[in-house]
C-alpha cells in the first residue's frame, strides 16, 4: 500500500516514478496506491509487474490529485496460469488530467485478466483511459475482461477511451466493453426530496457508482477513498 | 443502353510519374488536380508509427508498380460487360473499367424530368458545374489518408454524380460497377452523391477484378451529403482480386432528421484499407455503419471509422463483424467523438471478431472521446472463436464439422446484413459471402 501526497509547492513538481513487481511462483501480490497530489504535480510514473507460473498480481490504483497523471500499470502475464488485474479509479477536477489505464501481455497458457476502469469527470476535468492488451498466437485458453465506466458531472467534463486490443489464434477470447453515462437527474431529485442538498446527493451518487470497485479493497482504504472523493465533489455542484 | 466511344491515347505511365494533361477536363477541375498533386508529393509516406496507421501493414504501400489504366482491349470490355451481373432490378447502372466508362443505363425518364441527375464527372463538372464545385471533395480526408485522397484528386478523371431533388423518392437501388482489368492496373472510383430534403435513395458499388491473380490498386473516395430528412443507404461489395491493394475514404455528412446507412461487405484483394468518416451535422441525424469481411489466405482489413457528433439530439450505431481464417489480419480503430453542445447523443459501437484459425489476428482500437455530459455512449470489442457446444449440437444432428463450422460463421455475419433491411441486396451480398467460403475450403 502506498499513499501519495504531498504539501503544495509554490512551483509546478514533478513526480516520475518507478514500480515493478515480481510474484514468484504461486505467490499473491497486490499493490494499491490512493494518489492525492497537489494540483500543480506531473505525475508520470511506469508500474509493472510480472507473474509466474500460478501467481497472481493485482494492482489497485486510485488517482484523485494532481495535475496530469500518466499511469498504466501493467502485467506480463509469464506463467501458466497466472493471473492479473487491475481495478482503477480516476477522478478529474477542474483543470485536471487523469491519462490512466492498464496493459495486460499474455505470454503463456491459460492465463487470466481483468481490468476495470471507472473515472469521474467533474467542471473542466479530463479523465482517458488507454489500454493495451496483447495475446499473441499458439497461446491456449487466456482470456481477457476489460470493462470501462465513466460517469460525466457537467457539461464542460470530457471523457475519453483509447483502448488497443490484439488477439491471435482460436484459443483466446477478450471482450471490452464501456460506456459513458451522466448522473440521472431522476436519482438526484429522489434524493433531494428526501432532504438531502444537491451536492450530498451527486456526491453519494458518485460514491455510488464506484462503489462495488471500492468493496474489493481493504476496509481503511475504502472509507478513505469515499471521503476524498466527498472531499473533491465539494462544491463540484451549483 | 449506349456504349461511349474514347478516344483517349493507350499509355502505361506509372502513377507516380506525374499528372496527366491530355485530357479533356475543365481548367478549374486541372487546377485543382495539380494542387491535389503538389499535396500527394509534400506529405510523407505513413508509417506504422503513426496513430493512424498503428497494426497496419504500410509496406504493402508501395505504389512505384502501379501504372495509369489505359483503354481495355475490345476482349476484355465484352468479358468485363458480361460479368457486370449484380442485382436483378436496378433504377440506374454505370459500369467503369479502370478510368473509363464502358457503358450506362441512364435513370428512366420520368425521373430524369424531377430533376434526378446520374451522370459521370466530366460530364456533371460541366452541365452542373455550381452544384458540383459546391461538392466535390469538399470535407477533408482526417483518418489518415489525406496523402491518398490528394493522389486520387489528382488522378481521378471519372466517376459517378449523383442528385436526387427535393422530395424524390427512388425505390429501385441505382448499381455502380468498378472493374480492375490488366497487370498493375489502378483505378480511383469515385462517388458524389448528393441529396436534397426528403429525399430517398440506395445506391450499390461493385468492385471487382477482370483477372484475380492480377495485381492492381485502386484508389477511392467517396462523399455522401444526405439533405433535411432525406435517407441515404450506401451498400460496397468490395471484391477485388487476390493481389490488390485498395484503399477507400468515404465520408458520410447528414443534415437534421436525415439518415444515412451504409454497409460494406469486405471479401477481396491483398490489402483493404476502409475510412469512414459519419459526420452528424444536423439535429435529429442518424447514422448506422455496418460492415462484414470474411479475410483469408494472407488478407489484411484494416478498418478506420469515426462518428463524428456535432450537433444535439443524433444518433450512431457502429456493427463491425470479421471471421478470420488462414493467416489473415484484421484492423478496426474507431472512434465516436461528441462534440461540445452536442447533447443527448445516443452513440453505439461495436466489433466482433470470430478467429478460426491459430495464425489469424484481430486488432481492435475502439475509442471515445466525449465533450459533452448529457450523453449515451457505449462501445464494445470482442474477440473469440466458434462456440464448442454449439458446434458439438450440430455434428450431433449428423452435420459434418465443414458445413456447421460454415454454418455458424454465415449466421454470425448474417446479422449485419439483416440489419440493412433490403430483401434483394442482402441475397445478393449472402450470396457473395457463401461464393467466398466455397472457393476458400
Amino acid at each position: 500500500m502506498e499513499g501519495c501526497t504531498a504539501p503544495k509547492f509554490e512551483t509546478v513538481a514533478l513526480h516520475s516514478a518507478v514500480v515493478e513487481l515480481v510474484a514468484l511462483k504461486g505467490a499473491k501480490l497486490q499493490y494499491i496506491t490512493v494518489q492525492n497530489w497537489s494540483s500543480n504535480v506531473f505525475n508520470l510514473v511506469t508500474k509493472r509487474g510480472l507473474a509466474h507460473e500460478d501467481a497472481e498480481i493485482k494492482w489497485i490504483d486510485c488517482n484523485i490529485g494532481s495535475r496530469l497523471t500518466m499511469k498504466y500499470p501493467g502485467v506480463v502475464l509469464k506463467g501458466r496460469k497466472s493471473r492479473g488485474e487491475v481495478l482503477s479509479i480516476a477522478l478529474a477536477n477542474n483543470g485536471q488530467h487523469q491519462d490512466t489505464g492498464a496493459k495486460m501481455i499474455h505470454a503463456a497458457d491459460e492465463t487470466t485478466s481483468n481490468i476495470i476502469s471507472k473515472s469521474i469527470s467533474i467542471g473542466t476535468g479530463r479523465a482517458t483511459y488507454r489500454g493495451l492488451v496483447h495475446v499473441p498466437k499458439h497461446l491456449k485458453h487466456c482470456k481477457n475482461n476489460t470493462e470501462c465506466d465513466a460517469l460525466l458531472i457537467n457539461a464542460t467534463s470530457r471523457t475519453d477511451t483509447y483502448p488497443a486490443i490484439t488477439v491471435r489464434g482460436t484459443g483466446n477470447s477478450v471482450q471490452h466493453e464501456a460506456s459513458v453515462s451522466q448522473v440521472s437527474a431522476e436519482q438526484i431529485f429522489y434524493m433531494q426530496q428526501r432532504g438531502l442538498t444537491e451536492a450530498q446527493a451527486m456526491s453519494l451518487s458518485v460514491n455510488g457508482f464506484v462503489n462495488d470497485l471500492v468493496r474489493q479493497f481493504p476496509m481503511e482504504y475504502s472509507v478513505e477513498l469515499k471521503r476524498l472523493i466527498e472531499l473533491e465533489m465539494e462544491g463540484s455542484v451549483g | 443502353m449506349s456504349a461511349i466511344a474514347h478516344d483517349e491515347t493507350v499509355n502505361s505511365k506509372g502513377i507516380l510519374s506525374g499528372l496527366l494533361e491530355l485530357r479533356d477536363l475543365p481548367d478549374w477541375f486541372r487546377g485543382q488536380q495539380r494542387a491535389a498533386w503538389e499535396k500527394f508529393e509534400s506529405i510523407p509516406r505513413p508509417t506504422r508509427k503513426d496513430q493512424p496507421w498503428r497494426f497496419s501493414n504500410v509496406d504493402l504501400l508501395d505504389l512505384a508498380p502501379f501504372k495509369l489504366s489505359g483503354t481495355v482491349s475490345d476482349q476484355a470490355r465484352a468479358a468485363i460487360l458480361e460479368q457486370s451481373n449484380g442485382l436483378d432490378e436496378v433504377a440506374a447502372r454505370l459500369v467503369f473499367a479502370g478510368d473509363q466508362l464502358l457503358e450506362r443505363d441512364v435513370v428512366s425518364e420520368q425521373l430524369s424530368k424531377r430533376g434526378v441527375i446520374f451522370q459521370p464527372l466530366e460530364r456533371a463538372m460541366v452541365e452542373h458545374a455550381d452544384l458540383f464545385r459546391k461538392y466535390f471533395m469538399s470535407t477533408e480526408v482526417s483518418l489518415g489518408s489525406a496523402k491518398f485522397a490528394a493522389l486520387h484528386q489528382a488522378l481521378v478523371s471519372t466517376g459517378t454524380f449523383l442528385f436526387v431533388p427535393r422530395g424524390v423518392e427512388i425505390d429501385q437501388p441505382i448499381e455502380i460497377f468498378h472493374w480492375l482489368a490488366g497487370e498493375n492496373a489502378t483505378v480511383f472510383p469515385h462517388l458524389l452523391l448528393v441529396t436534397d430534403e426528403l429525399a430517398k435513395v440506395t445506391v450499390i458499388e461493385h468492385f471487382r477484378s477482370l483477372d484475380r491473380n492480377q495485381r492492381g490498386f485502386a484508389c477511392g473516395v467517396n462523399d455522401l451529403l444526405a439533405g433535411p430528412g432525406a435517407k441515404v443507404t450506401y451498400v460496397c461489395a468490395q471484391n477485388w482480386g487476390d493481389n490488390v491493394v485498395a484503399l477507400q475514404m468515404n465520408t458520410t455528412a447528414v443534415d437534421h432528421d436525415a439518415s444515412a446507412m451504409s454497409l460494406n461487405l469486405n471479401l477481396g484483394s491483398r490489402y483493404s484499407r476502409f475510412e469512414s468518416l459519419s459526420r452528424l451535422v444536423g439535429e435529429g441525424a442518424r447514422s448506422d455503419l455496418l460492415a462484414v469481411a470474411v479475410a483469408t489466405n494472407e488478407q489484411e482489413f484494416d478498418a478506420r471509422t469515426l462518428q463524428d457528433h456535432i450537433s444535439p439530439h443524433t444518433a450512431s450505431d457502429l456493427l463491425y463483424k470479421n471471421a478470420l481464417d488462414d493467416r489473415a489480419r484484421c484492423t478496426f480503430g474507431g472512434l465516436i467523438r461528441v462534440e461540445p453542445h452536442a447533447h443527448f447523443t445516443d452513440a453505439y459501437q461495436k466489433v466482433r471478431n470470430l478467429l478460426l484459425s491459430d495464425d489469424s489476428e484481430a486488432n481492435s482500437m475502439p475509442g471515445l472521446e466525449i465533450l459533452a455530459d448529457n450523453v449515451r455512449c457505449t462501445h464494445g470489442a470482442t474477440s473469440g472463436q466458434i462456440n464448442e457446444e454449439e458446434m458439438f449440437y450440430l455434428r450431433s444432428r449428423g452435420i459434418p464439422v465443414p458445413v456447421a463450422q460454415r454454418l455458424i460463421v454465415t449466421g454470425f455475419l448474417n446479422e449485419v446484413v439483416q440489419r440493412l433491411d433490403q430483401a434483394a441486396i442482402g441475397d445478393y451480398l449472402n450470396q457473395l459471402i457463401d461464393r467466398k467460403f466455397a472457393h476458400s475450403r
